[in-house]
């Protein structure tokens, strides 16, 4: 009877596996289960007993997307609702809902402009016409390409222009900007009088009298010359006297109205007024943005701040009274009484002489002209860097940037100014400074006083800014030798204050002794304390300051054949020290005393044909030619080319990764042959012990495909295809040992069914790659497939033992460029003797400095690991804002990991390293199979995160010395 | 005029004001309740969170196992926790006008608002809410951006299977508008859109209307808000405090002849005196100190904190508790101490009175200075080393799902000698410790909440006198568990008008008449005439002259001098050439006189129609109609021009003309 229950259970659970594989999940079926959204909805407004309940309605029919197939349905039943509807929130809400419906992926609203349009002639309420105007908008911005469709709803928006309401008049602008032709209106096309100028229409309303309307027109305006209309001239001076305007929004539209216009007509001529004279508009335009430096409302003077810097057209004169600031009123010149003379005379009229100083030129004074200062371009800068706003202050400083590389002189004069940034209370301002200068340093040399300022700002607690001013230090130039000094002085009082600088400091150090070198020259007896007759005491050669000293030195002398001679002895034996241990820093010298130096000279430029490429690849080649990997020759063959290939890795940097990742590949294949090799499948009986090497084989190389699949970067299609292939064999290989030391089926059965999905799941997939596969075991294993899914689980692992043993050594192809993942932890440094002290029970943080290479998105893949005395282990997760990323493919950790532990009164080792987290659906291809087969469902929720599903360690553990005390009382 | 509610929550309001032509949103608060059915995220991996087993459905069902887990019966969800945003769809926020603000508790959601939804307008606060504010939302940005979580929990969130969830979480409200907290990024910008003002500043809205801050009592800065037109007025008030404790007294005359008065912000515990917990949670915080125990209290970094350092610095010297340190635990601790010190001109009297002596308004300066008080932005660091016991610490987060207090009582929790004080009153003190039962530490609930109780609320209607009040739904009945005591809620006349979440209000009252100001020149030139005693009228053609939603009436412009005259002719004589006006008409038409009056002058058949709005004389022989209307008369008459002159006289004859 149990044999008979139990042959029906496997029976049925055949059948399972049979139909698995064959029918696709499909989202679609599930949906055809739900009852229809518009159905829905309909039946649940029609039971609103009142506005509020069908409010409630709608607000929570917003919450679920609807598929494009059934938004045109919804529309109609929302229409409907609409006309019979008397409340105004609810036509509000079923208005946005239009709107909202409208911007639905795969739905075309052509079908519904008709009816929306219609809805707009019967409203009354303000509020709703300025939501359906919306929703029009955004119905148009679908159908842009469509011109009928777009005229139409320009004509709407013009015909409704005239409302009362400012909301509705801003939506009507906001369309016309958005949706207006830009094409240049042609005057002797017969349509043209259906096609608007536009620019005229939303011209007249920058006299509106709402100020919100104003600053809608301006918007709508810079929205068309965005979308490519050239603005008219003429609308210059419309956009200056709106520089006056009493609303602070209306002005900052009108600055960069303005600025638009004079980047457009930048060599037209203006006049100026009260005077005949006339200036470049471009140059006006910059007198008039800058007086708006001196604004009242700091969000325009941000803006004015900001356009300067793009000005680049504006004439060095003018550049120049932006430093300055002396009044001048050039802008505002009063006509002398000769040219008001002059004027009298060319229009005939001369003095009747009937009245006393009838022909005494008048001054004619425009009230709306006059201010108070009306300063032009004049110090500009000036306010702007010294603005109570730190924002408005960084604005200038990048303006500045931006106007001082365009210009070498403008840049020289701007230097004072510049380093005066540097002593700014806010830090964001000190670091925008700093870059600023770094990028302009090509046109600049710092003079000693500035030099003093500039490295004032070393001492500085935050390591932005002192890295900053490293680089910065990088690529100036500077004048004497005493700057040179006092850099250096600087720069180790820096380093003694904070030892964590070190790198970045050496480097400094490196770039300012070769742009330098005669200037350093005179500085070297000094600076290594040489006596011409006495033998001075040799410096520690561990002290960083002392290494620091002879980065700058060593550099120097690179490009100063007399220097070394003024080096004593022990100063050539640190040169080889040094050049061997910090050989990113300290350059080649030909020094005729250094005999015994072996290090290659210059690491010569890898020719294209580099002998260590050629060999990985001869080495590959061989292997690639091996059959069958049986025997025992063709095994140490593997052995020893998995020995080259990591010998190359280490020996040339660029191509470890290549190297590491052959190694690895084949290291697998390795371990898999032996494993099929071993003894134990030639005997008939079934093994009941655990056979530890193959199954420690089959955990290797598990974990060896996830390393290669996710710890290198650069690869293809391809070769994630051949680790899956891989990992798929490994796979097997576990089915068959399991098979062979577990007793009864009834295990075997999930594991057949699993390894069943996953095979299904490659072919999914990678079925592209599948035609480079012949032969492979996942070739000849999809022919079998029909038949394994019938079989028990016994037959199947015999068919897959002997595939497994038939199949052949998959050629591996190398992409350009592999990397290799690899971090390594500068902080807490290795073996520290000074335990960090805490309370117990307390928390106490650790410092952990970092750099990551080759890492892709290292905010969401790499962890912190901490391993506590007692082999607890914690995972700790670095926030997002801890990554920094100073180059391509380089980043950089800074943060704090946590720690915490009560049970424990000893000092005691924890050790730290760092790990990169995995997930199978982080993997690329992963995600675009998912895509393809669920990509349409449309759920509001966001499908889960990607979660951990393991980790590979790749950086050395650091251990760090802890110490807890107990609490005091 | 209409009220689109956003929020449901009385004491963390946010609503929408439409009033004239502006949009006003009064307040944004943040619903953080909902962070209670979350697990607390602790500074350092927790052995005994990460071991709580995973919820399973009674039937077997394993899909929330990761997500929820189970803790001495309750359920939570296991992921960074998450707000309860106020209502966004409701209305298009980005047509929102200007944001004010009353206190620094109600403007948590700004960055949500101001970042997330295309708003583009400002936000208007006094400079202390500002601040504070600042420092509120850097701590709570700062609490869980440094402890990342992995994952995210979402399935539990769908609407299907929310059903099967266990209480809490199931009736969960609006979990799709839960949001997870804002970056420091957002703050920042969200906070530079506000503009500061000061108590009693007069601002102008477009020319539109006028709102304006007053003092409301209840914290530094804290404001309520009066929107007038030149003839109405709606009044906001929004937490305000009738007691004496640090902040400027309220304000209360300001607020007379509103026509609407919106109310939020009540007290949360009515049933509470402060002053007696205050007591209270001296003598509780006392007594676990002498028996060795050390005491920890939960709170925001700024607000009642400063009352009870206050009370703490004059009770502990009578206590005998001098030598024992308080401990003040928060990123933002420093700066808050110190910025209470500072904001001299919105403290109250007597503070005030102590800046020209000079010294310090608050005695936490002097606890400071006596290294009875310390302050450390973070249990890490310098705060291990000086850590002594037995004490006291304060430290955030109230809800003890995130920030330093998650460490202390996991540390404390275990021993019954240690006690933990809940006082502030925003969250429920049994929901707060769930997650950490069982709890071997002593657990007191002193709330204290300063705002306004029903009593003062009764007392200050009847003075203001407000012709309609509205006010969240949970002010019209007394609370849930105290359904007997009427005495808790508003009691008014007329009733006050209630909201609730997402909902619409109509505020009754309906705006008649606008401000047109008439310029001198003009008003010289009228000449008035008596209709009846008291009453003049005067006719008056003039061009009506908008700009920023001002109306002007100027002098119509003067005929332009023809062009070309040259600048020595002499001036003409400029006649007057006002164009002739038309007379002006008023009075009705008592139309039986009409008829007869018709008759006379030779119409012979007239028929009468009384219609809904007037009458309609018929002249059958002329084909032609007379309507009369309340405000219009129409003859409509075809092709004859002169019997229409006639008739017109006719009319023109029973109308007063000026």
């Amino acid at each position: 009877m149990a044999a008979h229950l139990k042959k029906r259970v496997y029976e049925e659970f055949t059948r399972v596996v049979q139909q698995q594989p064959l029918e696709e999940p499909s989202a679609k079926k599930l949906r055809l289960t739900k009852p229809s959204k518009s159905a829905a909805l309909h039946i649940d407004l029609c039971k609103a007993t009142s506005p509020a309940d069908a409010l409630q309605y709608l607000l929570q029919f917003a919450r679920k997307p609807v598929e494009a197939e059934s938004v045109e349905g919804v529309v109609r039943i929302l229409l409907e609702h609409y006309y019979k509807e008397n409340d105004t929130s609810v036509r509000l809400k079923i208005a946005s809902l239009l709107g909202l419906l409208s911007k639905t992926a795969g739905f075309c609203p052509d079908s519904i402009v008709d009816d929306v349009i219609n809805t707009l002639q019967n409203e009354k309420s303000h509020q709703v016409l300025a939501q359906l105007l919306d929703t029009l908008l955004e119905i148009g911005l679908k159908l842009l390409d469509i011109v009928s469709h777009r005229m139409r709803l320009v004509d709407v928006a013009c015909k409704h222009l005239s409302d009362t309401s400012h909301g509705v008049r801003n939506k009507c602008l906001q369309l016309l900007g958005c949706l207006g032709s830009v094409e240049a209106s042609p005057a002797k096309e017969v349509e043209n009088a259906v096609a608007k100028d536009v620019q005229k229409i939303i011209g007249d309303y920058f006299i509106d009298q709402d100020p919100r309307v104003r600053t809608a027109a301006i918007k709508a305006m810079l929205q068309l010359h965005e979308r490519g209309l050239k603005l008219q001239q003429a609308m210059y001076n419309q956009a200056c006297k709106l520089l006056t305007d009493d609303y602070e929004q209306v002005r900052s539209a009108a600055v960069e109205l303005s600025w638009v216009l004079s980047q457009l007509y930048s060599e037209s001529i203006v006049p100026i007024p009260s005077s005949n004279e006339e200036i470049r508009l471009v140059d006006d335009a910059f007198g008039k943005v800058c007086h708006m430096v001196s604004d009242g409302s700091w969000v325009v003077r941000v803006q004015a701040c900001k356009l300067l810097g793009s000005m680049l057209q504006v004439s060095p004169h003018f550049l120049e009274q932006t430093l300055d600031k002396k009044l001048m009123s050039d802008l505002r010149r009063k006509r002398t009484a000769h040219e008001r003379a002059k004027e009298l005379y060319s229009s005939g009229e001369f003095s009747s002489g009937r009245k006393w100083g009838d022909d005494a030129p008048k001054e004619e004074l425009d009230t709306g002209a006059v201010n108070l200062i009306d300063s032009g371009a004049c110090g500009a800068f000036v306010h702007g860097l010294e603005d109570e706003m730190y924002e408005v202050r960084i604005a200038a400083v990048e303006s500045l940037c931006l106007l001082a590389r365009s210009s070498a002189p403008f840049a020289e004069k701007c230097l004072d100014f510049l380093v005066d940034m540097f002593n700014d209370e806010i830090e964001e301002v000190r670091l925008q400074s700093i870059h600023t200068m770094r990028k302009i340093s090509d046109n600049i040399t710092l003079r000693e006083d500035q030099l003093d300022t500039v490295l004032a700002v070393l001492e500085d607690k935050s390591r932005d800014i002192r890295e900053a001013l490293h680089e910065l230090l990088c690529c100036t130039n500077v004048s004497t030798k005493e700057c040179i000094q006092l850099a250096l002085v600087e720069l180790l009082k820096n380093l003694s204050k904070y030892p964590t600088d070190r790198e970045s400091i050496w480097k400094c150090l490196k770039f300012l002794g070769s742009r330098h070198p005669t200037l350093v020259l005179s500085l070297v007896p000094e600076l290594l304390s040489t006596h011409p007759f006495f033998d001075t005491p040799e410096p520690d050669m561990d002290d960083p300051a002392y290494i620091a000293v002879l980065v700058l030195i060593f550099n120097a002398a690179k490009c100063c054949p007399t220097m070394p001679a003024l080096f004593s002895d022990h100063t050539f034996r640190h040169y080889t020290y040094l050049r061997d241990s910090l050989s990113h820093l300290v350059p080649a010298l030909n020094l005729p005393s250094v005999r015994w130096s072996w290090i290659p000279d210059v690491i010569t430029e890898a020719p294209p044909e580099d002998p260590s490429q050629q060999f990985l690849q001869l080495s590959l080649e061989r292997v690639h030619n091996l059959q069958h990997l049986g025997s025992q020759g063709t095994q140490e063959l593997l052995e020893f080319t998995i020995r080259d290939l990591q010998r190359i890795g280490e020996l040339q940097s660029d191509l470890a990764g290549m190297a590491d990742f052959s190694a690895t590949y084949l290291r697998c294949h390795l371990l898999l042959t032996k494993a099929l090799n071993e003894k134990l499948w030639n005997l008939a009986a079934p093994l009941f012990l655990k056979n530890s090497l193959t199954t420690n084989a089959v955990k290797q190389i598990l974990e060896e495909t996830y390393k290669m699949e996710f710890m290198y970067s650069g690869l293809e299609t391809r070769q994630v295809a051949i680790i899956h292939h891989m990992r798929l064999q490994a796979k097997a290989l576990q089915l068959l040992v399991t098979a062979r030391t577990t007793k009864g089926a009834e295990p075997l059965f999930g594991m057949c069914e699993e390894f069943l999905q996953e095979v299904d799941f490659f072919q999914r997939c990678f079925i592209s790659e599948l035609p480079h596969m012949q032969d492979s075991f996942v070739d000849k294993l999809l022919d079998l497939v029909p038949r394994l899914v019938n079989s028990k689980p016994l037959e199947m692992v015999k068919i897959l033992q002997t595939t497994l043993r038939q199949c052949t050594f998959l050629r591996l192809t190398l992409p350009e460029q592999i990397h290799r993942a690899s971090s390594h932890i500068i902080e807490p440094a290795e073996e520290s003797d000074n335990p960090i002290r805490f309370t117990s029970g307390l928390v106490v943080a650790l410092d952990v400095d970092a750099t990551l290479e080759h890492v892709q998105e290292p905010q969401s893949t790499v962890k912190v690991q901490v391993v506590y005395p007692d082999g607890q282990v914690q995972i700790i997760h670095p926030k997002p804002a801890d990554f920094r990323n100073p180059g391509p493919g380089r980043h950089r950790l800074i943060t704090q990991v946590y720690l915490s532990h009560t049970a424990w009164t000893e000092p005691c080792q924890i050790e730290v390293r760092l790990l990169l987290a995995y997930s199978s659906s982080r993997s690329k291809v992963m995600s675009r199979a998912s895509n393809s087969t669920w990509g349409e469902s449309t759920e509001t929720v966001p499908s889960t995160e990607s979660s951990t599903e393991g980790t590979i360690p790749f950086s050395k553990p650091v251990k760090v010395f802890l110490m807890p005390k107990p609490a005091r009382r | 005029m209409k009220l689109y509610c956003l929020s449901g929550h009385p004491t963390l309001p946010c609503n929408i004001l439409k009033f004239k032509s502006s949009t006003i949103m009064l307040d944004c608060g943040l619903d953080m309740t909902s962070t209670l059915s979350f697990l607390p995220l602790p500074l350092v991996h927790s052995t005994r969170l990460s071991k709580l087993p995973g919820w399973v459905t009674k039937d077997g069902n394993n899909q929330f196992e990761k997500e929820l887990k189970e803790c001495s019966g309750r359920v939570f969800v296991d992921s960074v926790p998450e707000f309860c945003l106020p209502e966004t769809e409701l209305i298009d926020l980005s047509t929102v006008d200007v944001i004010l603000i009353s206190n620094y508790h109600c403007m948590m959601a700004l960055p949500y608002i101001t970042e997330r939804t295309g708003f583009t307008g400002t936000v208007y606060a006094t400079e202390p809410t500002v601040q504070i504010g600042r420092l509120l939302m850097e701590e709570l940005v700062n609490f869980i951006e440094r402890v990342p979580k992995a994952q995210s929990a979402t399935v539990w969130k769908h609407k299907d299977v929310q059903r099967l969830l266990p209480a809490p979480l199931k009736d969960a409200v609006e979990v799709f508008t839960w949001k997870k907290c804002y970056s420091m990024q957002e703050v920042n910008a969200a906070l530079s859109k506000i503009q500061l003002v000061g108590y009693s500043q007069k601002i102008e809205l477009f020319g539109v209307v006028q709102v304006t801050p007053l003092s409301s009592g209840y914290a530094l800065g804290s404001s309520n808000w009066v929107i007038q037109s030149h003839y109405e007025k709606v009044s906001y008030v929004s937490g305000s405090s009738l007691l004496t404790t640090h902040p400027q007294p309220m304000d209360q005359t300001s607020l007379k002849n509103s026509d609407v008065l919106i109310l939020t912000g009540l007290t949360q515990i009515p049933t509470a005196n402060p002053d007696g917990m205050v007591g209270e949670f001296c003598s509780n915080l006392a007594m676990t100190i002498r028996s060795g125990g050390n005491v920890l209290v939960p709170c925001y970094p700024s607000g009642v904190i400063y009352d009870l350092l206050e009370c703490l610095y004059q009770y502990i010297d009578s206590a005998g508790l001098s030598n024992v340190p308080f401990y003040f635990i928060s990123p933002v601790a420093n700066s808050s101490l110190e910025f209470s010190q500072i904001f001299a001109e919105w403290l109250c009297h007597n503070k005030q009175n102590k800046v020209y002596l000079p010294e310090p308004p608050f005695p936490h300066a002097e606890l400071i200075q006596s290294n009875k008080l310390k302050h450390y932005p973070n249990i890490h660091g310098d705060f291990s080393n000086d850590f002594k016991q037995p004490c006291v610490v304060f430290t955030g987060h109230p809800t003890l799902r995130f920030g330093d207090v998650v460490h202390f009582m996991e540390l404390w929790g275990k021993s019954s000698l240690n006690t933990v004080i809940f006082t502030e009153p925003d969250f429920s003190y049994l929901d707060a410790l769930a997650p950490y039962q069982p709890l071997a530490m002593k657990c007191v609930y002193c709330p204290i909440d300063t705002r306004l109780n029903f009593i003062q609320v009764t007392k200050l209607l009847k003075e203001v006198q407000p012709l309609h009040v509205v006010c969240p739904e949970q002010y019209t009945q007394p609370p849930a568990t105290q359904s007997h005591r009427s005495d808790l809620m508003i009691d008014c006349q007329p009733p006050p008008m209630s909201y609730h979440r997402a909902e619409v209000l109509t505020l009754p009252f309906k705006r008649r008449y606008e401000k047109i100001e008439i310029m001198p020149e003009l008003a010289q030139s009228l000449v008035p005439f008596e209709m009846k005693p008291g009453v003049s009228l005067a006719t008056v053609s003039a061009v009506l002259h908008s700009k920023d939603n001002k109306h002007v009436l100027q002098p119509p412009p003067k005929p332009v001098a023809p062009p070309g005259s040259k600048k020595r002719k002499r001036p003409a004589e400029e006649s007057p050439e006002t164009p002739p006006f038309k007379p002006l008409l008023s009075g009705s038409i008592p139309v039986e006189q009409f008829v007869q009056t018709l008759e006379k002058n030779g119409f012979s058949d007239v028929k009468i129609e009384d219609t809904a709005k007037g009458h309609i004389v018929h002249l059958q022989e002329a084909e032609t109609l007379i309507q009369f209307e309340e405000d219009s008369t129409h003859i409509i008459c075809e092709h004859d021009e002169r019997l229409r002159v006639r008739l017109r006289d006719l009319v023109l004859k029973f109308l007063q003309k000026f």
